[in-house]
């Protein structure tokens, strides 16, 4: 009872998991991710831990599932891009959420965002 | 005589002729960039969410421009036209305009507004680009880039 109230703790994300993040068919180019996927709500993007949750529960969190792709980027690998970090914060009806701070200035956030499409992959293919 | 008069009046009225049609002829009009061009007005519109993300109007006639502008000045230095980027939409309406060659690949952000659209490219050999520019206006950099082979 007490931990529900409280939530789940933070934990450290290590660089050998992977993270999924949901991709709207407006912005993807031939069933591969634009730029535009890797986007910022309230100064993150926000992603799921691979440790606890699968491709099928990312997208099954979209308003229209059947409208979004899955894709997976590695932990280490976004950590290598400048300035990128993932932390954990998860929410109480999704353990998994993590938070990808992306930066305020615009040219670094579109560099940010051409180096995050070339580390991604596609974890769930749009339905066709 | 008068028929030798004859003849270079008829080969002058020819050359006036193809003349004329050489100077009126409409410009060359980039086909492939016009088809992407008409293909994403469906992700047009004047609301954003994130939800359902498309362009907003301004964006997205920013982003025209700039492209057409773009397609000119490098027919005009090079004698052909460039490579057609992909155009998604990008945080807060605006327009991603990505180009993704074998040997380059370019990402410029047009957003909404008066804001400067920026930019960000990558090249073999470790070559990079990285800035900001006015949409308005064709930039010497960005043709540079587009007419790599």
């Amino acid at each position: 009872m007490a931990e529900q109230e409280l939530g789940f703790p933070n934990e450290p994300v290590p660089d050998h998991d992977s993270v999924f993040m949901r991709a709207h068919k407006n912005r993807m180019v031939n069933g591969l991710p634009g730029p535009g996927v890797f986007t910022a709500h309230d100064g993150g993007m926000s992603v799921d831990w691979s440790k606890y949750a699968q491709p099928e529960q990312t997208r099954a969190r979209g308003r229209i599932p059947r409208d979004n792709a899955v894709i997976e980027m590695n932990v280490g690998e976004v950590r290598l891009i400048p300035t990128l970090d993932v932390l954990h914060t998860p929410e109480p009806q999704n353990q998994a959420h993590c938070d990808v701070p992306l930066p305020e200035v615009e040219e670094d956030l579109t560099e940010v965002r051409f180096r995050l499409k070339s580390i991604s992959k596609i974890a769930i293919p749009l339905d066709l | 005589m008068s028929s030798l008069a004859s003849a270079l009046d008829a080969w002058r009225f020819v050359e006036e002729e193809t003349s004329w049609k050489q100077n009126t002829s409409p410009p060359e009009e980039d086909v492939p960039l016009e088809a992407v061009i008409e293909m994403t007005r469906e992700l047009v519109s004047d609301n954003f969410e994130n939800e359902e993300p498309t362009i907003l109007r301004s964006a997205f006639n920013r982003a025209e421009k700039f492209l057409r502008a773009h397609s000119r000045e490098t027919k005009k230095r090079c004698g052909y036209f460039p490579p057609v980027p992909s155009i998604t939409p990008g945080p807060k309406g605006s327009a991603d305009l990505h180009w993704l060659q074998p040997a380059w690949a370019l990402l410029v952000n047009v957003p909404d507004g008066d804001a400067l659209a920026t930019f960000y490219g990558e090249s073999e050999g470790g070559g990079r680009i990285k800035g900001n520019l006015d949409p308005k206006v064709w930039n010497l950099g960005i043709v540079t880039w587009l007419s790599k082979n």
